[in-house]
């Protein structure tokens, strides 16, 4: 299993009660990033409807970290392994 | 959705602080908590901002020309930043309350590059805008921000205003003597335009009209409606009756703040000034604006409080529109966004973002409206004489309404928290802040360099020159002006 590790910011996109912790930890299927983000897409609708792209990329405006290593969103070609970390968090924009 | 955020006072001054001294430099970051999810308890923020690289300086210039000429319009963070931030905040517990921004010229509002960039990144995170326009007088505003709509939080500043309140004023005669004394070129000595009024407002409240017909009718206002007749009058656009729909449909409102419900208005006759006071209108009260460069005499006044413009008003016979008053002169029966057909012909009728530079420029230079009104939208942001609510559109009452925020007499009547609205944009505004229904709200103690005002008169007497026994400012003069024909006869 990898763990999704989704910022407080981005909690209220998880299907479950909000919370007021700093961060939740979402258990997800280890393999390559299309079935992870496949899984995302039906396990966590709303997050995904707003951090993927309709092929499956990292929407604009988002960072994908894995391992505390930044992935460019439109590059996508890891092969996530049990005991793996990802996150998805927002980069800040504005007027 | 939270309903308020908290800063220790603390806090908020550290918060203003930094931000202004970073300038020039746009400040963004988040608001955090280690205690809860509506108290701030610190706040982090992003040194690196690439909005000007590749293809985000090509999302931002398509927003327009505002976002061309200042490149210090807009920010994005940086991926590694974005991840060096949100590490740190795990490592200390903290929790992200609020996204904050710093405007550097535009006012502490909420625009739809705000809220397209926020709603495609957060569901339900407020957001915090310090608007530095005047940077000796920051603004702050939080916003709550959804797909439903945006509004105003409300800020607790914890302990700020505990001991705010002015003082009681001295409301002897001898005082207002003193405060509304002229001098020998026939301008009011005191500059404080909030103690003078505060001294008319006592004045009026004593019911005492032998002091009003001496004070105010012989003495501060004995010029009053030769003013009103010889540098006015002239330019006021006469308005019948009307009736007209306030404020925008909830499903157009998307984020613009408290335009909502739309709702009926019906307006009693009144006039409204075709034009901005100008400073050289202004010299009439406060000769120093005619030590502006020429350049300047024929632009609107700005750098003028509320009370300022409130003060003026009164000393040429006449008020400032309610909000109502100038929603109805601006769109000039239009239910378009602008008095015009659409954005594209703005610059027709305006001086904004899209064709002016950074500073006000000379009044009556564009298209007037179709009642022949000039520069209500843009050029200069004017002052209405509303108190501010967003929340006034549910209740405010279909005949004339505006909202005086004032109970009480005197000090009480003048305090300088309750906010008042303004109106139509200025040159730095994107052409949604011109908009018709567009609602600001700042300070009444607030100036700067964009803010200034117009002149209506009416029917409608504001509260605070209404006597408590024996009606308003106009019926005192009034009978202050027939004792002394009676006298005189």
């Amino acid at each position: 299993m990898i763990n999704l590790i989704v910022p407080a910011s981005l909690v209220n996109l998880l299907p479950d009660e909000p919370s007021n912790s700093v961060r939740r930890s979402v258990p997800l299927s280890s393999g390559p990033w299309t079935d992870v983000a496949a899984e995302i897409r039906e396990r966590l609708p709303v997050l995904a409807e707003r951090v993927l792209t309709d092929s499956n990329h990292i929407a604009r405006g988002f960072v994908l970290v894995v391992n505390d290593k930044i992935v460019a969103g439109d590059q996508i070609r890891v092969n996530l392994c049990d005991g793996d970390n990802i996150s998805v968090i927002a980069q800040l924009a504005g007027g | 959705m939270d309903e308020v955020i908290q800063f220790s006072s603390e806090l908020y001054e550290r918060l203003l602080s930094v931000v202004h001294l970073r300038l020039p430099k746009k400040s963004f970051g988040y608001l955090v908590s280690d205690i809860g999810k509506d108290v701030a308890t610190d706040f982090l923020i992003f040194e690196d901002n690439v909005r000007n690289d590749g293809r985000w300086r090509e999302e931002f210039e398509s927003r327009g020309r505002y976002f061309v000429k200042y490149h210090d319009a807009g920010f994005v963070a940086t991926p590694e930043e974005t991840w060096r931030i949100q590490k740190e905040m795990w490592s200390r517990g903290l929790l992200e309350i609020a996204v904050f921004h710093t405007h550097r010229r535009h006012p502490a509002n909420f625009s739809k590059i705000d809220y397209d960039l926020h709603l495609s990144r957060f569901a339900s995170l407020p957001h915090v805008i310090i608007s530095l326009r005047n940077s000796s007088q920051p603004q702050l505003r939080a916003f709550s921000v959804a797909s439903d709509g945006v509004k105003e939080l409300k800020v607790i500043v914890n302990g700020r205003f505990a001991t705010a309140l002015p003082a009681p004023a001295d409301n002897s005669l001898d005082w207002n003597r003193e405060v509304l004394a002229l001098d020998a070129t026939g301008r009011p000595r005191c500059r404080d335009s909030q103690l003078v009024l505060q001294s008319i407002s006592e004045l009026l409240s004593s019911a005492r009209q032998d002091a009003i017909e001496d004070v105010l009718a012989n003495g501060f206002l004995r010029e009053v409606e030769h003013r009103h007749a010889e540098y006015i009058e002239p330019n006021m656009v006469r308005l019948n009756s009307a009736r007209f729909l306030m404020g925008t449909r909830a499903a157009r409102a998307r984020h613009f703040c408290a335009e909502v419900p739309q709702h009926s208005v019906e307006l009693s006759p009144f006039s409204i000034c075709r034009f901005p006071v100008t400073n050289q209108l202004l010299a009439l009260l406060d000769e120093r604006r005619l030590e502006l460069p020429a350049a300047a005499c024929s632009a609107p006044a700005v750098n003028v409080t509320w009370f300022d413009a409130v003060l003026f008003a009164l000393w040429v016979g006449s008020r400032l529109p309610t909000e109502a008053e100038w929603e109805y002169a601006c769109g000039a029966g239009s239910d378009a966004e602008w008095c015009c057909e659409d954005e594209c012909t703005l610059p027709e009728y305006a001086w904004f973002s899209e064709n002016a530079g950074s500073e006000v420029l000379p009044v009556g230079m564009r298209q007037p409206n179709a009642f022949g009104i000039f520069d209500m939208h843009g050029n200069a942001w004017e002052w209405c004489h509303d108190a501010y609510d967003q929340d006034y559109y549910r209740y405010s009452p279909i005949k004339d309404p505006v909202r005086d925020a004032f109970t009480g007499s005197g000090t009480a009547r003048f305090n300088g928290h309750d906010h008042r609205c303004c109106r139509g944009g200025s040159v730095h505004a994107l052409a949604e802040m011109c908009r018709t229904r567009y609602r600001l709200h700042e300070p009444p103690t607030f100036l700067v360099t964009d803010l200034g005002f117009r002149l209506a008169r009416g029917p409608i007497t504001p509260l605070h020159f209404q006597g408590t026994e024996k009606g308003g400012i106009d019926d005192q003069l009034d009978r202050a002006s027939v004792a002394r024909q009676l006298a005189a006869g």
